[in-house]
């Protein structure tokens, strides 16, 4: 996490619901009431307009607003798998939450944008989704996005 | 070839396309043979080829060519083999003879003397070999048990070239090197110092496989004017094919490469071997400076067009772009010398052709029936049909043909999974032209920015009317999505 501060990395995390998952994600940045309202709000409504499920098993919330202080990508890895995410995403076994700041700068949002791109590889995500530790995990997201 | 040779191939063809296991049945079927021939012609196969099996075989699934064994096993048949010949091989080695020194008669008795054959036989190959002759309006004359071919050069040549296989797969480049070839090695060095300057005086490059017809040319005059000493031939110019031929800028190279075909024979030529060589020129594929800045002659323009009108009707596709019209017209236009000229230009890859862009192939055959027809041109062969599916087939294959569909891709944020999309967008649909991402909270102004999107790609509900077709997609594109964008893509060339 030293090399690329841009990722957070949770590795057996256990969540039952997706509602627990969103609360985490809205921590991240501390826990101010009016904040981590907002954010989950902002990831409920993304939820209502359409899934998130990007791969089997593997969803990507995403929230782009002004509270966020700094932009991150966000992995959970899950101990056990959320059987049922919404209609369309059951046994849900990864979570790439993505948190944008406002008006983030272009580098940032270059970064993002090319591990967003890296998914769009069925390998890769494979890979992501079957990595077993933290270190090796790591080097998986890293390496594509040094290139 | 045989039947059963041609059988072969089929069967070996049809695997390579294939690439996966072919059950039995649908080998018997292909082939329109019995079971026990298709057993007894991979077990030939088989047998004949040295490195174990060609073709494998797995209970349950069929059989499946070795591909990497296959493409050395295509690069072997090529090969010569010493020794013992088989009736063709016997019949082409005695025509070589003939032909090379035509109009002297040889000895019947000294053609066959190497092959240990009798009077029955000598009989039976005349009769296969005037058959042949005949297609190049040769004949072969028998006198007192002598034979001989009469006709006139320009026939003479072509058959040379066309009857002796090995100037069909030689490799420039390999020539210098390759021993099993048997050429003469310093023709061999002193031609492709004449094709270098070629080269060099027009400032051009000549690919293959035109380099090979011209070096095959040049090789066969050398061979024939040494059997043959200088003397007339038979052959009619007319005068304003010589006079169109000497205003043209390939003349003095024609020229000069013939005179120093005379020094290094050491003895006079016609002529007419000028225009040989010329015609040889004027019909070769030129990269270079000329090839770029010459213009396209109105018949050029003509046939090209009507290549890929015709094209575009017969395969029912939109084929419209400029690199096509270049490349082709750069094709046509020397193809449109060598029929003129009657020259012909093996394609080595024509079987391979066929089968892979079997479509493609059989409507420019179609389309070149009609292109005779209409600008009054001799028959336009498959070897000339195979080089014209390529230009085709790669236009075809890299979307050149597709007007791309300018796109919009959308999502709440304008960076989550639009981003992904769009990749996997890009990746999977050449004909999409993703214009900008954007974020849902811009549909409306996004229109009056993009007034030329035609398609909009979304991972969200949309709530408003949107006026440009718009389709819901998941992020994860899946075979379903990709079903409904075929569609949509469908819709949209077919609305316009």
């Amino acid at each position: 996490m030293e090399t690329n501060s841009l990722f957070q990395v949770y590795f057996n995390s256990v969540f039952k619901t997706k509602e627990e998952v969103f609360s985490f994600l809205s921590e991240i940045e501390g826990n101010d009431f009016y904040k981590k309202r907002e954010i989950i709000n902002l990831l409920k409504e993304r939820e209502k307009v359409g899934s998130t499920l990007i791969a089997e098993h593997v969803v990507m919330p995403h929230v782009q607003s002004s509270l966020i202080n700094k932009s991150q990508i966000v992995f959970i890895h899950l101990k056990k798998p959320i059987k049922d995410w919404d209609y369309h995403s059951k046994n849900v076994r990864l979570v790439i939450g993505i948190l944008l700041k406002e008006n983030e700068n272009v580098q940032i949002k270059k970064s993002i944008a090319s591990f967003i791109r890296a998914l769009a590889s069925e390998d890769f995500v494979s890979r992501l989704l079957n990595s077993r530790e933290k270190e090796d995990f790591t080097k998986k997201i890293l390496k594509p996005l040094e290139e | 070839m045989s039947s059963k040779r041609k059988r072969e191939q089929e069967l070996l063809m049809y695997l390579s396309k294939k690439q996966d296991f072919v059950t039995s049945e649908e080998l018997m079927e292909v082939l329109d043979v019995s079971q026990k021939t298709v057993y007894r012609l991979i077990n030939k196969i088989n047998n004949e080829y040295v490195d174990g099996p060609l073709i494998l075989s797995e209970r349950g699934r069929g059989y499946k060519l070795d591909y990497e064994k296959f493409i050395n096993y295509q690069k072997g048949l090529n090969q010569y083999k010493d020794g013992q010949y088989t009736p063709h091989e016997r019949r082409i080695r005695i025509m070589e003879e003939l032909l090379l020194s035509s109009p002297k008669p040889i000895s019947v008795y000294q053609l066959f003397s190497h092959f240990h054959v009798g009077e029955s036989v000598i009989f039976n190959d005349e009769q296969i070999m005037s058959e042949v002759l005949k297609k190049y309006n040769l004949v072969l004359e028998r006198k007192n048990r002598t034979l001989a071919i009469l006709g006139e050069e320009a026939n003479i040549r072509k058959a040379i070239k066309d009857i002796n296989e090995i100037f069909n797969v030689i490799d420039i480049d390999d020539l210098k090197r390759n021993k099993e070839l048997n050429f003469n090695r310093y023709d061999v060095f002193f031609i492709l110092d004449q094709l270098k300057k070629i080269e060099e005086d027009l400032d051009i490059t000549i690919p293959y496989p035109y380099n090979v017809n011209i070096f095959s040319h040049l090789y066969i005059l050398l061979s024939r004017t040494r059997k043959v000493p200088t003397r007339l031939y038979p052959d009619k110019i007319s005068e304003q094919v010589l006079e169109n031929m000497k205003n043209d800028i390939l003349y003095p190279v024609a020229k000069e490469v013939i005179q120093n075909i005379e020094k290094y024979l050491n003895s006079p030529l016609p002529e007419i071997e000028i225009y040989f060589l010329y015609q040889y020129l004027v019909s070769s594929r030129m990269q270079g400076s000329i090839a770029k800045t010459s213009t396209f002659s109105a018949d050029v323009v003509n046939v090209t067009k009507t290549y890929i009108e015709g094209m575009s009707s017969c395969l029912g596709i939109e084929l419209d772009s400029q690199s096509l019209f270049v490349e082709l017209a750069n094709h046509i236009k020397p193809m449109l010398n060598r029929l003129q000229h009657n020259i012909r230009v093996k394609n080595s890859l024509l079987s391979q052709i066929k089968v892979t862009y079997e479509n493609v192939f059989n409507a420019v055959k179609k389309v070149s029936e009609m292109v005779s027809e209409r600008f009054n041109l001799p028959e336009i062969n498959d070897d000339e049909n195979g080089f014209i599916t390529l230009y085709f087939a790669k236009a075809i294959e890299t979307g050149q043909h597709l007007r791309p569909i300018k796109t919009l891709i959308m999502c709440t944020t304008g960076i989550g999974t639009s981003e992904l999309l769009q990749a996997k967008v890009s990746k999977k649909f050449p004909e999409i032209e993703i214009v900008d991402v954007i974020s849902t909270s811009n549909t409306q102004k996004s229109k009056d920015k993009y007034p030329e999107a035609e398609l909009i790609l979304s991972t969200v509900h949309m709530k408003e009317d949107v006026p440009i077709p718009y389709l819901l997609v998941s992020a994860m594109f899946t075979n379903d999505d990709q079903d409904r964008l075929r569609k949509k893509i469908e819709e949209i060339y077919h609305g316009n």
